[in-house]
Order: structure tokens, then sequence, then C-alpha cells
């Protein structure tokens, strides 16, 4: 017994020590491969005036979903990092922001909770950087009965872009599935076509019905639309599936995992054939193409907002504020990415204001206005805009998985879909897309 | 349609069900405890043989870890609630583990963030073509090791010491001890050895499945299944009920008509055979109080 003991604990102690171990190792992963360095100028958030801002609080909220077994929370994480070195830079003209971001935990009721919460504390000026994966629909309820405003992260059901007073940054896997679509297109490889998705209400089913609208636009013959469930555990009947249907290309709109065990099944079946395997935006990390191993080399894959490693002012300045503000173990994906801009756009419509007169109506106010704001990270102006639906962001490039890295394989691309009508029609009556 | 990649995939993965259910079952009948955690151990097991790996461990070695680490979560469990359990009725048992896995969960999403990972062991690459079907090694090696765990199972019961004292316990707890059984020594050898093949498990599965936490976690529904058509007795029975179920799933998912309802094989099979055993329960009982 005492020998069983003394073993086991041995054991035990050595799997924490794993563990802790795996830990100390994950913080090594700070800075980005292969991107630019970061110089002072880069630290100049907002005002640029390197003095603490020591006037009343400004608070801004989010709600995300962190845990439940998805994992937002990078975009609130790298919007409270901009946030950070805003208030060591003078802050809103001397008012330091102050940000604090609610885990819905993947339970709609708990967005609705936490949505209602920060609604109903009116010291809450807006919703900045938020990324639930469940609630948008719940949470606009509750922004709209209070007049409150999101600058979304990351949104990515349906419910996200057709919301009066949500309005993300990134585009969103609809938008990202026929931006990949229309690249192969583009090279003439997309006829015929596969797509692959989720069994979700209001996400697998919309990307699905963009695709088939599209496809059927441009007579693209679409030899298989699958929607998997997200239980599922054996890929093999969809591989032979995709191996009959001998398509040109295909694109894999599921989440990173499921993508990965996808690919994973296929490659055991070599069935990658002559078909161009490429996923959306929601495997455009750098650790997807080390997991998915050299057989995918050439995998292409979309990219919603800047890739990860582009020089430019404001991708230099996200990884600057990352490195100095966040975590070192916090993810340098799009989705920080997404946060960082949302966080920078706030900002930016915050400082013409009069400070003495901040609450929820005029920062509201300052905040619908936001239209033609340009950033590299982005390819077109990004705009807010009073509307049902908020689609800005429309325009995206590809990366391909070059060396298990992704490297950009094309620039700024315009995404057309055929659902998307109104909005163009807007931004150009309402004159959106310039300041 | 050639059927036969289906059948295969389906074996592998109900190998590995069946091998899972042996542990679940080895642990029920000598402790009580209905092991809902096992999945979860198994699925922390992976996880660990992933980062070890990460972290540039020669993957034996790492695998060697792993499943030490998952014989060592369920034996500190044991070690820890078994005392406490031994009081309890078998629901409250299960229930108990459900904790454990629903503990284990929090602590594998709090640790490793929701990007992709992926297991690929050595013996994954090396693959050759079966009938216009692709094997590759490892999925033989779970259907050895499936069928070796089931005849060294039987054999160890039968021929050892240990063995012995693991069934007097499921024959009768209160006798055994009597007897002079180290009860105690008994049940934490069974939490181990169970810990060690849920760790087996979850290594297998994360290769031919997915590398997730929820999803090895809840892999323990198609498990109890193998071990519901086993009828919480037999270790052939269940090697066949993991098999049934993973060559069922598989073969419905072939047709798109029917795939969407291919996760629901495990239920629907546990179901018919409750349904049967049950009644046929009540007319043993019966006769045996007779």
């Amino acid at each position: 017994m005492n020998r069983i003991l003394r073993a086991t604990a041995a054991l035990g102690v050595g799997a924490l020590v794993v563990a802790l171990s795996a830990c100390v190792a994950e913080t090594d992963t700070g800075t980005i491969q292969g991107a630019p360095s970061a110089d002072a100028d880069d630290l100049r958030c907002g005002l640029g005036t390197g003095e603490e801002a020591t006037g009343e609080p400004i608070k801004v909220a989010a709600v995300a979903t962190a845990s439940g077994g998805v994992d937002f929370s990078s975009s609130p994480s790298s919007a409270k990092a901009y946030f950070d070195c805003v208030n060591d830079n003078g802050g809103i003209n001397g008012r330091p922001v102050r940000y604090e971001f609610g885990d819905d935990a993947l339970d709609p009721t708990k967005t609705a909770q936490l949505a209602a919460g920060y609604a109903s504390d009116t010291s809450v000026v807006a919703m900045v950087g938020d990324a639930t994966f469940v609630g948008c629909d719940v949470a606009n309820v509750e922004y709209e009965k209070a007049g409150l405003y999101s600058i979304t992260g990351v949104g990515v059901p349906q419910a996200c872009f057709e919301s009066s007073n949500i309005a993300p940054v990134n585009a969103g896997p609809r938008t990202s599935a026929l931006a990949t679509l229309q690249y192969f297109e583009r090279q003439g490889q997309a006829d015929p076509f596969f797509a692959i998705g989720l069994n979700t209400r209001g996400n697998g089913d919309w990307v699905a019905d963009g695709i088939e609208k599209y496809t059927q636009q441009a007579g693209i013959d679409l030899v298989g639309d699958v929607l998997s469930d997200p239980a599922e555990s054996n890929f093999l009947p969809l591989v032979s599936q995709v191996k009959q249907a001998a398509p040109a290309s295909l694109v894999v709109v599921d989440p990173a995992p499921i993508t990965a065990s996808i690919l994973a099944t296929a490659e055991q079946q070599d069935a990658k054939g002559d078909i161009q395997w490429a996923c959306t935006a929601s495997c455009y990390d750098a650790q997807f193409g080390e997991q998915i191993g050299y057989y995918w080399e050439g995998f292409v894959a979309n990219s919603e907002l800047a890739l990860v490693t582009a020089e430019g002012e404001d991708a230099n300045q996200w990884r600057a504020v990352m490195d100095e503000y966040a975590d070192a173990d916090a993810p340098r994906d799009t989705f920080s990415q997404a946060g960082f801009l949302a966080a920078k756009i706030f900002v930016d419509a915050l400082l013409p204001l009069d400070t003495e007169n901040l609450d929820r109506e005029t920062v509201s106010e300052a905040v619908l206005g936001v239209r033609g704001y340009e950033s590299d990270l982005l390819c077109a102006p990004w705009y807010y805009g009073e509307a049902d639906e908020h689609h800005a962001n429309h325009a995206t490039r590809m990366a391909i998985i070059e060396s298990g890295t992704y490297v950009e394989l094309e620039g700024c691309q315009d995404v057309a879909d055929p659902d998307m009508a109104e909005i163009l029609e807007r931004e150009q009556s309402e004159g959106l897309l310039t300041e | 349609m050639n059927l036969l990649p289906f059948v295969v995939a389906g074996l592998v993965i109900g190998s590995v069900y069946a091998l899972s259910g042996v542990g679940v079952l080895v642990l029920y009948r000598t402790t009580g405890v209905l092991n809902f955690a096992h999945g979860a151990v198994g699925g922390m097991a992976a996880l660990l043989v992933w980062q070890t790996v990460e972290l540039r461990m020669q993957p034996p070695v790492a695998i060697a870890l792993g499943i030490a680490a998952g014989a060592a979560i369920a034996f500190l469990f044991g070690l820890v609630a078994g005392p406490s359990l031994a009081r309890v009725d078998q629901l409250r048992k299960a229930i108990a583990t459900l904790g454990l896995a629903l503990a284990l969960l929090g602590v594998m999403l709090f640790v490793w963030n929701d990007k992709a990972r992926t297991m690929r062991l050595e013996t994954s690459r090396i693959s050759f073509d079966v009938a216009g079907a692709r094997v590759n090694v490892t999925q033989l090696v779970c259907l050895a090791l499936a069928l070796l765990v089931v005849v060294g199972t039987l054999l160890a019961l039968r021929h050892t010491s240990m063995g012995t004292s693991m069934r007097a316990l499921a024959s009768d707890r209160e006798l055994a001890a009597v007897v002079g059984t180290n009860v105690r020594l008994v049940e934490n050898t069974a939490w181990a050895v169970s810990g060690a093949v849920a760790g087996i498990s979850g290594i297998l599965l994360a290769d031919q499945t997915r590398l997730e936490p929820a999803f090895l976690t809840f892999l323990i529904i198609p498990e109890l299944a193998a071990v519901v058509i086993g009828r919480f007795v037999s270790l052939w029975l269940t090697l066949v009920g993991g098999l049934a179920v993973g060559v069922g799933q598989s073969l419905v998912s072939a047709w798109p008509t029917v795939s969407a309802f291919s996760t629901a094989v495990p239920f629907v099979v546990a179901t018919i055979v409750i349904l049967v055993a049950t009644r046929r329960r009540v007319v043993t009982v019966g006769v045996v109080r007779a």
C-alpha cells in the first residue's frame, strides 16, 4: 500500500511539474516570428503624451466568451492592453479608461445577464472589444433598450452582423468563406466547389446559405455543401464525399480544432489529391500551420484583418502594445488585432469630444458617427452608422502555409455577398466610407 | 459505395471504446463506481502527451508519462474519495465521478486554449492499402490492444491473487472483507489500472479522432454504451459492444441521409440493450430470491 502510495505521489508530482513547466514554456511565445521589431513611437497610444492620465475614469465594458470550450478573450485582452497604453499617454484628454469584461461562458443566459448588467449601469458609456460566440441577439435587446452601443471585436453568428447596436470589426465566417471561394474563382480553381461547415443554427446554415447563393449566381457547380455535427468523431464519411465529388477546391468553415481533425483524416486517407484545400479565418493562427504538418504545405486560409506579421502603423502598434501591456501568453491572432482596433476606433472617436461632457449619450453619438475610419489592419474604411445591420468589414486577404507558417498569398480583395446589396447601397448613399 | 473504409474506421474507434469500456468495467466490478470521468482522465493524459512532445520530449517517454498521469489521477481520486464513496449508493458514486470529470475538464480548458492541436503518433505515419481502405499501424495497435487487454484482464482476474481479490470484491464486498481481503489495496489497484487504461484510450482516441478536452471527456458516452452491452459483467461482450457501437456509428455516417444521426448510435444501442436486459434481470432476480 505504502509503496503504491509513494509511487503514485511521485507520478503525481511529476505530472504537476510537467503541467507547470508547460505554463512556463508558453510564455516564450510572446513575440511573433518574422514580424518587424517595434520602436518607441509604436507605444505612443492616443494622445501620446507619455504622461499617466489621472482624471475621473471613463467606464467601458465588454462581454466575451472566454470559457466553456471556446476562448475569444484575446479580443477584450488586446482592447484592455490598448486602453492601458492610452491611459499611460494622457488618456482621453486626461481621463483614463477603466475597462472590464465579463465572460459569458458560452451560455446565452449569462450573456443576457451581463449585457443587462452593463446596460443598467449608466456609468458604462460604451461596449468595446466584445466577442461573444453565442449572445449577440440577446445582448442587442439589452443595449437597444438602454441606448448603449458596442464596437464589437469579433462577431461570429449571423446575429452579430444583423443588430442595431452591435458593429463588429471582423468580417465574420460568411464573408471569410465567400472570400476563399472568390479567391479560387479568380484563380480559375473554383469550379466545381465543395463547402464544409458546422451544423449550427445562425452560423453554419448562414454560411452555407451564402455559398449556395453565390455559386448559383456565379454559375459555379457546388458539388458538396456538408454541415457536420459539432460532436462528430469520424470524418471519414466527409472525406469520402470529398473524394467522390472531386472538386477543384474546397473551404472548411469550422473551428480550427475540427478543421485539423478533418485534415488529419484526409491525410490518413491520402485524399488531398489535386484539390485545393482551404479554410476560413478561424484557422488563421500561427499554431495551425505547425499542427497540421508538412503534408498540408500550400494550404490556404483567409485572413479577416492584416496578417499578424504585416508591416504598418497600426499593425506595428498592435504588436508593441501586446508586448508591453498584455500577458506574454495572450494570443497574437486576428481576434487580438480586432479587439485592439475596436479600442483604437473608440479612443479616436472620443478624443475630439468635450471631456467634461462624456456620458453614454454623447459617447453613443460619437460612436454612431464613426465613418471612413482607416487602418492598415483593415482593407477598407470602417464605419458604424445608424442601421439594423452592421457589416463594414467585407474586404479581406488570403494567406498560404509555407514551411509550416502562413505568408501572404493575396492582398486586399472586396468580397461579394448577394445578401449585402443593401449595406453596399447605404455605404454609398450615406457616404459612410469617407470621414 | 466501398464500405470497407467505414468498417475499418468503425472497428478501430470501436476497439478503443471497448478498451475504455474494459477499464470502466474492471473499476465498476471492483469498487461499484461507474466512472464518468474515464474520458476526462484520457483527455488529460492525451493533452499531457501533446504538451510534453511540444516541449521536445521523446514521444515514447511522453506517452509513458501520459499513461502514468492517467493512472495517478484515477488512483489519487480513488485514494481520497474511495473511503467515502464505499459508504454511499451507486448513483451517488457515479455522480461523484461526474464531479471529477467536470473538474478535470475545467482544468484542461484553463491550461490549454481552444487552438487546433493534433496528435500524430509515429505509428500513424506508416499506412498501407487493404482492399481499397487505408489502414495505419496505430489502427492495428488499437485493435490488437483491445483484444490483448480483454484477454490479459481475464487471465489476470483468474490467475493472480490480485485478480482473485478483485473477483471476491465484485462478488461480495462485505464477505471479501470478512475473509481478509485487503479491500483498500484492491480498490486502489483497480483505480490505478483503470486510470492507465483511460490514459491509453485517451491517447489513441486523440490520434484517431480529435484532441479536444470537451470532445474526449464526453467520449465516455459511447464507451459506457459498450459496458452496457456487456451488461456490466462480461469483458467479451464489452469488446463486442464497443466494436458494434464503433462500426454502427461509422456505417450510419456513410449515408448522407442518415449521417446526421451517427452520434445517436451509442444511445440507441445502449437503450435497446438496457430495455432488453432489464426485463430479463427482473426475472433472474425473482428466481434467485425464490
